[in-house]
């Protein structure tokens, strides 16, 4: 299991983060308005902290010992599955510049 | 190479052997494994070399018949005010069109293909749940057809493939139609998930060994993304199906404003299913595509590591674009920005592998047979799909084209391109697999160009009707608007499809034989295992793979494994077996006994079809006693499972002993389990995202819960009947006197405990004055009371038949699978219904 979250740790944080982003919206919809700056500077922070982890991620990955064959090819897919979070993520993120 | 269970990976190097095989090795293989012989074993088999041919064809089946409805509907459409269809009755085909193509052919195509290519693409003998494999494609076929008939007793559905409340509710839907679909589509969506269950635990546990991630084929992979998404996404249309059925049938105002239910609690729910479904198609066909290509363009597939990571990575985003098809709905503006960039993301992982494919056809030498030419103009028109998906993404540009005719081109670019071309050329490709010979390459060759003709001049047009603003679902239109003319090309088009399926129906009648003595062999010099000589059992050994490419890298292979030379070459004590192996290194781990065929499976499918059908009409006593028969033929079926086992271990060739059985984690039961409630938290988690959606809706309209103490008590009686059923197995596994009494005894302890306390939640808001149909909040909190009860009735059968096998001698230490498994149900079942409980207790608190 500790392999499988590896390889997919980068996209498993790219899921939370668009679907927590909809969460924050829709909560900020609820208690006050999407519009209001809080809402946005919170969704600034996850989004930061999202991309923090994925970098984390990326540099657990990187740094471990140079495995053989399967884990090499492992790393290889949970370092590319993290480069394309970290685009996914901050190109989510743009809508709150606008 | 790190071992992931201890195994050592050099015994490998014993194979494959050099001794000569036993006399009567291979007779007492083909005699564990032979086909029906009587013409009743054609419908108890369980192989999936029969159940996967059948399964594509039914599949096809319902392709052809929702391609008639498409010709009826473009007929209807091919001049304005045309009287060749009644409105109701457009209504109708239109809605069972997209129904049928999307629940009754795409889905269950891909899943086809899966169970009739998997087993041998892994090297196992068959799936690890055949007969599981059986009762889905017994109970998809047997639903879809009833539910098709609907349409000549005019009880078709009529609300549109997406069903939206208010249309569908029972104010503007008043007869059983839309109950057809509920209750069809709801249990057709079951079968798919009994068919993902048997694809991810196949994927993960039954691969030859030394086919580690890397060197599993990417079909594979794309058959365990799309699995793994069926896990996740089908439970979200089962629940909405469920609360729509409830609204109608009894009252309960999830969708109804008046009461405090909202109808966009239909489209989050359905569409977080929806869009998924998109890829959960497209997935497998992209993998077919990435093993086809590489095969026909003689060489490996670009890019396969990027290949994967884009599928994994299409399978996760697809979770995150379901609400832009709510653009138009008067959703918060930072939401719909969110789901418009999400959805322009998703063109990222799609792109790789579209240039994945496409460096791959230029770095080879690319054969442009019929496969070839179906692979390549799939391409095509799936981009061209996905190009103007991206122009659907940009919410202005959606806003013009909502509802359009724009879009129903887009859908139709994606999904041929996505699926159908792909599946095309998965026919031609892997045919020769099941057939004695492969179907007219020149017959092939002019289906691909009446097809690929046809689809463009049918729905290229559809753009321009779409941007002159031809809304989508109309029964017909006045002349004089400019869309005569776009229209009737259109139907031209539409009928070229036609002809070119009409021709591949005569190709596949007068070539296949899909059940001849011989195959027709690997024409197309295809690299995977699939291509290895073989016969019902798969396989006549199993190999150790050590590349991607095993039949263009291990020279002599296919000559090794027919000659038993490699691992479970024989059927020892003439059971059908397969190797189960780990799940990241594929080590084997032990040999799993395969069921025989019995009718239980199929009488299973029969009556669990009959009580959701019977229950369409309204006809109760007959669904319960069909749902009765139903369990008693499922626990039947169950009865022989986890039974006794003379021979402790198998030789598995060249010395190497394998234990027959295995508990807990390591075994396919265990995992298959844990997939069965995975289904249940989402359809619970899911269940609790409409719980507070509908209290953001109408906060107003929420009571305050009854007292704590209430809430105190019941999660005391959940807690203990967690306890019980956690500690079962253990008792069960000290094996000490009258342990399986106690085990019992106390998974017993567990059932009684789960239901009494969801009953005296139940009593506790009754009593409260919370009534289901007044308020959405009576109606939130019984359907989670319900689906929490609704596991606790399952517990209580389980302990029910748990407790007949421990009377029949059937509960022993050494064999705790059963009580592992009803334990882990029951664990389950007490801890989800202390969520609920906390959930509906706590959340919003006192009310407002």
């Amino acid at each position: 299991m500790t392999r499988w979250l590896a390889m997919t740790a980068g996209l498993l944080i790219w899921a939370a983060h668009f679907l927590g982003l909809y969460l924050l919206a829709s909560a900020a919809d609820v208690w006050s308005s999407t519009e209001a700056a809080a809402g946005r500077w919170i969704g600034l922070g996850f989004s930061l902290l999202c991309l923090a982890l994925i970098a984390v991620v990326a540099v657990v990955m990187a740094r471990r010992p140079l495995p053989d064959g399967p884990g090499l090819w492992e790393r290889r897919v949970a370092l590319t599955g993290a480069l394309v979070a970290a685009v996914g993520v901050t190109w989510q993120t743009t809508p709150l510049a606008f | 190479m790190t071992s992931e269970t201890g195994f050592d990976v050099r015994k490998y190097d014993r194979f494959p052997t050099e001794e000569p095989r036993p006399d009567g090795e291979l007779g007492q293989l083909e005699a564990a494994w032979c086909g029906p012989r009587r013409p009743g074993e054609w419908i108890t088999a369980i192989n999936n070399n029969i159940i996967g041919v059948y399964y594509v064809g039914a599949a096809m089946l319902f392709f052809v018949l929702a391609g008639v409805l498409a010709l009826l509907m473009r007929t209807q459409l091919a001049l304005p005010m045309t009287g060749f269809l009644p409105q109701d009755t457009y209504n109708q085909i239109f809605t069972m069109h997209g129904t049928v193509m999307m629940f009754l052919f795409a889905v269950p195509a891909v899943e086809a293909l899966g169970v009739l290519l998997l087993p041998q693409m892994l090297g196992a003998r068959d799936l690890p749940f055949p007969r599981l494999g059986a009762y889905a494609f017994w109970a998809y076929l047997i639903g879809g057809l009833a539910f098709f008939c609907s349409l000549f007793f005019g009880l078709a559905p009529d609300g549109g493939w997406f069903m939206y409340p208010p249309l569908t509710g029972m104010t503007y839907s008043p007869g059983i139609n839309a109950d057809f679909w509920l209750l069809g589509i709801g249990f057709i969506e079951i079968s798919a998930i009994a068919g993902a269950i048997e694809i991810i635990v196949g994927v993960l546990k039954t691969r030859a060994p030394g086919m580690t991630l890397d060197k599993l084929p990417v079909f594979a992979w794309a058959m365990l993304i799309f699995a793994c998404m069926i896990i996740i996404a089908f439970p979200s249309v089962i629940l909405a199906t469920l609360l729509l059925e409830l609204e109608r049938a009894l009252g309960w105002p999830f969708f109804d404003p008046l009461k405090g239910g909202d109808p966009m609690l239909w489209q989050h729910l359905f569409w977080f299913f929806g869009h998924p479904e998109v890829y959960i198609i497209f997935l497998p066909a992209a993998g077919a595509m990435s093993t086809i290509i590489p095969a026909m363009a003689r060489t490996k597939l670009v890019g396969h590591p990027l290949v994967v990571m884009a599928m994994l990575a299409t399978g996760f985003i697809s979770f995150g674009v379901w609400a832009h098809h709510m653009f138009t709905t008067g959703m918060p503006q930072i939401s719909i920005n969110y789901f418009s960039a999400a959805s322009m993301a998703v063109s990222v992982p799609a792109g790789v592998q579209v240039f994945a494919w496409i460096a791959t056809i230029a770095a080879g030498k690319m054969r442009f047979t019929t496969p070839g030419l179906f692979a390549v103009g799939g391409l095509v028109i799936f981009v061209m799909g996905g190009l103007t998906g991206v122009m659907v993404a940009m919410v202005p540009f959606d806003w013009q084209a909502h509802d359009s005719y724009f879009i129903v081109a887009h859908l139709h670019y994606v999904l041929i391109g996505g699926m159908v071309f792909p599946m095309f050329a998965a026919i031609y490709y892997w045919l020769p697999m099941s057939s004695v010979r492969p179907l007219s390459e020149r017959m092939g060759k002019w289906i691909f160009w009446l097809m690929f003709a046809g689809h463009n001049i049918a729905f290229l047009p559809m753009h321009l009707t779409g941007l002159m603003g031809m809304p989508r679902r109309v029964y017909t239109y006045l002349p004089g608007r400019g869309w005569d003319l776009p229209n009737f090309i259109s139907t031209i088009g539409a009928f070229l499809f036609g002809l070119a399926v009409l021709l591949w129906v005569i190709d596949m009648i007068r070539n296949f034989r899909p059940f001849g003595p011989r195959e027709a062999g690997n024409i197309h010099d295809g690299p995977g295992l699939e291509w290895l000589p073989s016969g019902y059992y798969s396989v006549r050994s199993v190999p150790v793979v050590k590349s991607l490419y095993p039949l263009w890298e291990q020279k002599g292979l296919a000559k090794e494994v027919r000659e038993g030379r490699w691992f479970l070459p024989g059927a020892a004590g003439g059971e059908r077996q397969t190797l189960v192996t780990s799940p990241l290194n594929a080590e084997p781990q032990y040999v799993l006994r395969l069921p025989r065929p019995s009718p239980w499976h199929v009488f299973g499918a029969v009556f669990t079809a009959g009580f959701f059908l019977i229950l369409t009409i309204q006809a109760y006593a007959a669904a319960v006693i069909s749902g009765v028969l139903a369990i008693y033929c499922i626990m039947r079926w169950c009865w022989f499972l986890d039974a006794p086992y003379s021979r402790k271990a198998t030789d598995i060739g060249a010395g190497v002993r394998m234990p027959n059985y295995v508990s807990g984690p390591s075994s396919h039961g265990w995992w298959a389990m844990v997939i069965v409630l995975i289904v249940g938290g989402m359809v619970c988690l899911l269940a609790g995202f409409s719980y507070v959606f509908l209290w953001s809706r109408r906060p107003d309209l929420w009571q305050a819960p009854p007292e704590t103490a209430s809430m105190m008590l019941h999660l005391g009686v959940l807690a203990l009947a967690g306890l019980c059923a956690a500690g079962a197995p253990r008792v069960l596994r000290r094996a000490r006197r009258g342990a399986e009494t106690l085990a019992t005894a106390l998974l017993l302890i567990s059932a009684i405990g789960a239901a009494t306390a969801t009953g005296l939640e139940l009593r506790a808001w009754w009593f409260a004055g919370l009534k289901p149909d007044a308020t959405s909040q009576g109606a939130a909190v019984f359907a989670l009371l319900g689906w929490a009860g609704t596991f606790a009735g399952i517990g209580a059968l389980m302990g029910l038949y748990i407790l007949l096998r421990r009377t029949f001698g059937r509960v022993s230490a050494d064999r705790p699978s059963t009580v592992d498994l009803i334990g882990l149900f029951m664990a389950y079942t007490a801890g989800q219904a202390a969520m609920v409980v906390l959930l509906i207790r706590l959340f919003p608190g006192g009310g407002s």
